[in-house]
């Protein structure tokens, strides 16, 4: 009983030998609304990417819901960092939720009415229904949020991984989303969302997992917020691990130079 | 000296010197710029005009060709800025219009009015390069060897970061539309050559194994002229030993060779020399673990257990070890392993939140990394410990008396 | 307007079938076009377009005919493995993508001409084909009997190209927009990104060997490009610029086919050249509306 949602066991993620995540050792609870902290290229988007299989780690492994990430494919829904979506692409918000019903479809499927139902719903739960004829890029940062939010809720998921879904977007968005998080963990879903916001971090989340290179910590607000650990996550960067990092890496014939 | 000019084999060796050496400058600065599809737009864009040249000047006088291809280049440039400026589509797509679109009209022209010389642009015969070329391609040539040291200089800057250049007050743009100028030209003339497809073979190709020779700009341009001139040549050679065979796709497949042996041989990261370095670490990583072992063991007073020969030699050539066990030089080295992976420990666990039953593989890993310096700098930011988490002494630094 | 070449156009069947055979081609080839634009790839389309000859002329050489699963076969292998080889040396540190692509095209395709050059009795490809098509000569080429119907060749092989492109659209939308879109989700789904861009190489590849005889390698490239741009510049969503693909197919081929009997050229250009017109217009009217 009691799988940890997310679990990772030493992991190291470098890029052309330059390390972004070292000896990373996580387990998330499930039913839980995580915020991912840290300074600027303290390795939280890389975090995501390393989970989803995107990157691939140097070393370590990543479990969900107590299984490797290829016995679990469509539990898991994840919502782009916007800097990272093609924005001129040639399709409308309806057609992007819908994606979110794509995982069951197989090779040759095509989505049906159950599917757009739920694509349907999943809008008018974040109040873009009116704008569902729109193509993506005409719209404003905040509707562009919700649209993604949206397709992550016609996925049904597991646990969702969430890159900066507050970047950019108005202050109603912003309450609309956190409002939609705090119901998915209500519905016994996890949430792990990278943020960057210090101010409302305390506020948005019950848990919070402190990143910087390696995590820094990682628990319930109230024993991680704290100013010596805060100061020690943002307290500038360990230019000795990362250099010695780099330096293992590139001599075991990792990157290059 | 006359007979070999007038033999087909010398112009057509002259010609792919002189193409080698202004195409492997031009081409550097070209794949430096990650202009390389540029390069290859350019060199179909140009077709319309090579064609209206070849149409309008029946006698193929090689400056109205040039000049027209000119024009045809600028215009290809021109409409892919007006693509990119006014429309969503992405570079990619702009340049495989203009390419493709350019070329169409150029096809439509040569099926239309039937030049005569035209087959050498877009098949390239080097044989058709004649002397009248051949003095253009001097000409062109020495400018480029002539403007390029001597704006060496301005077109590095202009290359890498063109804002700061504006501000320093180089006239970028001038320099911008001279370097233009002087790509279209020799595109043209490589194009004869090689033909229409395979004038980025001859650019990009050189330059791009040049950087497995050279860091430096300048190094680069050297070695990228010399691939690109024995490409040439060794083309031109093959052809002419086994006729029948076209020269323009054996000079690209020289090159192409080239570029392959450079990457494989080459010491700025080619592919063996990174693998020696690779072989040459774990050897020294096998025989540190093996040094640290005896020295655990000398110091403990029991056996370290077998070590296999070939590390035993490794060992002795470092003179670590001699015949009585630990040199002084093999008991110095060991216990600056030790301090750097007790000082590691420590590091992670202090400094980086490392649980303390993590840290000892991870400094396994790192104590053959960590040099001297960093040491110091590990024991000053640590306070100068005396014990690692474990409880384990952390051995002085060598030389400031702490020493046995 | 001058009505001879019109009455001219329709009273001939061989240039019904010319328009039929280009038709096909653009169609085919506007496909996996679209989904290489909207992916960012279409200099992936360049690349492929040239490095298909050394795997024609090898099928040539195994199987000795031009129309066999050999060139098919040999054509989306060597179009497949160029990409995968660009990416290689690009992801292997250092070599850049654009270089690698110049590298990689330019050497593939100088093989093809050299095998092409060294087989030349054996291999019946005119090296002038694989600059710019000869549809003009393959439209008198071999014939085959389709009910009753005495079709030339190259328009059932180009109308092959065709239905193989729309079929890959029919089959696996899905797999190909989400794919294209958002590899990320697709991967973490489970919809195997990386098998559906092979899938969409392989099927460019051979709706490429389809097209070069029809306007070249070179020239293949823009019946990649161009009616993807155009619908592009028109629509808001995939299967509407798929609509304009179709469209585009039919008023460019019509076009050139008039284009190339009047100004007596070279008929693959001329089709070219029609869609490069139809683009302009195109581009003229968003710029009109984004105006207004």
């Amino acid at each position: 009983m009691n799988v940890p949602a997310l679990e990772t066991h030493e992991l190291s993620v470098s890029y052309r030998g330059k390390p972004v995540l070292h000896g990373v050792d996580i387990e998330v609870p499930p039913g839980t609304l995580t915020g991912i902290m840290g300074p600027n290229g303290a390795g939280k988007s890389t975090l995501l990417k390393a989970v989803m299989g995107v990157i691939q780690p140097d070393s370590g492994w990543v479990k969900l819901l107590g299984k490797p990430l290829g016995e679990v494919l469509g539990r898991i829904g994840y919502v782009p960092q916007r800097e990272s979506v093609d924005w001129d692409f040639p399709v409308t918000v309806f057609d992007v939720a819908l994606m979110g019903t794509y995982a069951g479809l197989g090779w040759f499927g095509r989505p049906g009415k159950a599917e757009r139902a739920r694509a349907m719903e999943a809008l008018e739960q974040t109040g873009m229904v009116d704008l569902a004829t729109r193509k993506i890029g005409e719209l404003s940062g905040g509707q562009q949020q919700r649209t993604f939010i949206a397709r992550a809720l016609a996925q049904k998921a597991e646990i969702y991984l969430m890159d900066e879904p507050f970047a950019g977007v108005d202050a109603a968005t912003e309450r609309a989303i956190i409002g939609l998080l705090g119901k998915l963990r209500d519905e016994g879903r996890t949430v792990l969302v990278v943020h960057h916001d210090l101010q409302s971090a305390p506020r948005y989340f019950e848990r919070l997992l402190l990143l910087n290179l390696r995590v820094v910590a990682h628990g319930t607000v109230e024993e991680v917020f704290q100013p010596e650990i805060l100061e020690k996550t943002y307290g500038g960067k360990l230019t000795l691990l990362s250099d010695v990092a780099r330096r293992v890496a590139r001599g075991s014939g990792g990157g290059l130079p | 000296m006359i007979d070999w000019f007038g033999s087909a084999v010398g112009s057509a060796l002259t010609a792919a010197l002189l193409l080698g050496i202004s195409c492997g400058v031009l081409g550097t600065f070209v794949v430096a710029r990650r202009m390389a599809l540029t390069g290859d737009m350019l060199s179909h864009a140009v077709l319309p005009g090579v064609v209206a040249g070849l149409v309008w000047s029946t006698t193929r006088t090689p400056l109205v060709v040039l000049g027209c291809a000119v024009v045809a280049g600028w215009l290809g440039s021109v409409v892919m800025q007006v693509i990119l400026r006014t429309t969503r589509l992405k570079p990619d797509a702009a340049l495989a219009l203009v390419l493709s679109v350019f070329f169409a009209v150029g096809i439509a022209m040569v099926s239309r009015y039937q030049p005569s010389g035209v087959q050498a642009f877009l098949f390239g015969q080097v044989a058709a390069i004649d002397g009248g070329d051949l003095k253009l391609l001097v000409w062109v040539t020495v400018v480029v060897l002539l403007l390029v040291p001597w704006g060496f200089r301005v077109l590095r800057l202009v290359s890498f970061d063109p804002a700061f250049a504006r501000l320093l007050g180089f006239p970028v743009r001038w320099v911008e539309a001279g370097f233009f100028l002087m790509l279209t030209v020799v595109i043209v003339i490589a194009m004869q050559a090689v033909g229409v497809v395979l004038v980025s073979a001859m650019l990009v190709t050189p330059a791009a194994g040049a950087r497995f020779w050279s860091r430096s700009l300048s190094g680069m341009v050297w070695v990228s002229c010399v691939l690109a001139v024995l490409g040439g040549m060794v083309g031109v050679w093959i052809s002419s030993v086994r006729t029948g065979l076209p020269t323009g796709p054996l000079m690209a497949l020289a090159v192409t060779v080239c570029f392959v042996v450079s990457a494989w041989f080459g010491p700025e990261g080619g592919w063996l020399q990174r693998r020696l370095r690779v072989l040459r670490e774990r050897r020294r990583i096998a025989g540190e673990d093996v040094l640290k072992r005896m020295w655990h063991a000398e110091q403990a007073g029991g056996d370290a257990g077998g070590v296999s020969v070939r590390v035993m030699k490794d060992l002795k050539a470092r003179e670590w070890v001699g015949e009585g066990g630990l040199t002084e030089a093999g008991k110095r080295h060991a216990r600056g392993l030790v301090r750097a992976h007790r000082l590691w420990e420590t590091y992670l666990t202090e400094r980086a939140a490392f649980k303390p039953d993590h840290v000892h593989d991870e400094a396994e890993r790192a104590e053959h990394w960590i040099d001297d310096e960093q040491k110091r700098d590990l024991a000053e930011k640590l306070g100068f410990p005396e014990k690692d988490p474990h409880g384990s002494p952390i051995p002085p630094e060598e030389g400031t008396g702490g020493a046995e | 307007m001058n009505w001879e070449i019109w009455q001219d156009l329709l009273q001939s069947p061989t240039s019904l079938w010319l328009m039929l055979a280009s038709a096909f081609t653009v169609m085919a080839c506007g496909v996996p076009g679209t989904f290489l634009v909207v992916r960012r790839m279409s200099l992936a389309g360049d690349a492929i377009s040239h490095s298909v000859l050394p795997g024609i002329v090898i099928g040539f050489l195994i199987s000795g005919t031009l129309d066999s699963p050999w060139i098919l076969g040999g054509a989306a292998l060597s179009g497949w493995l160029t990409v995968m080889v660009i990416g290689w040396l690009h992801r292997s540190g250092s070599v850049r993508e654009d270089a690698a692509t110049g590298i990689v095209f330019t050497a593939m395709f100088a093989i093809g001409v050299v095998l092409l050059r060294l087989y030349a009795g054996k291999v019946d490809l005119d090296p002038d084909c694989v600059l710019f098509g000869n549809l003009e000569t393959a439209i008198h080429g071999a014939r085959v009997g389709v009910f009753g119907l005495d079709v030339p060749q190259i328009v059932l092989v180009t109308g092959g190209a065709a239905v193989l492109g729309w079929a890959m659209v029919g089959l696996i939308y899905h797999r190909l927009l989400v794919g294209s879109f958002d590899p990320s989700l697709a991967a973490l789904t489970g919809q195997a990104p990386r098998r559906t861009e092979s899938i969409l190489l392989g099927v460019t590849a051979l709706v490429v060997v389809a097209a070069f005889q029809t306007v070249g390698a070179v020239m293949s490239v823009a019946l990649l490009v161009l009616p993807a741009a155009s619908g592009l510049l028109m629509c808001r969503r995939v299967p509407a610029i798929l609509g304009a693909v179709a469209g585009h197919a039919v008023i460019s081929s019509i076009g050139g086919m008039v284009i190339a009997t009047w100004a007596g050229c070279n008929l693959g250009a001329s089709v070219v050249i029609c869609g490069a017109v139809l683009l302009v217009l195109v581009w003229a009217v968003s710029l009109r509306k984004r105006n207004r």
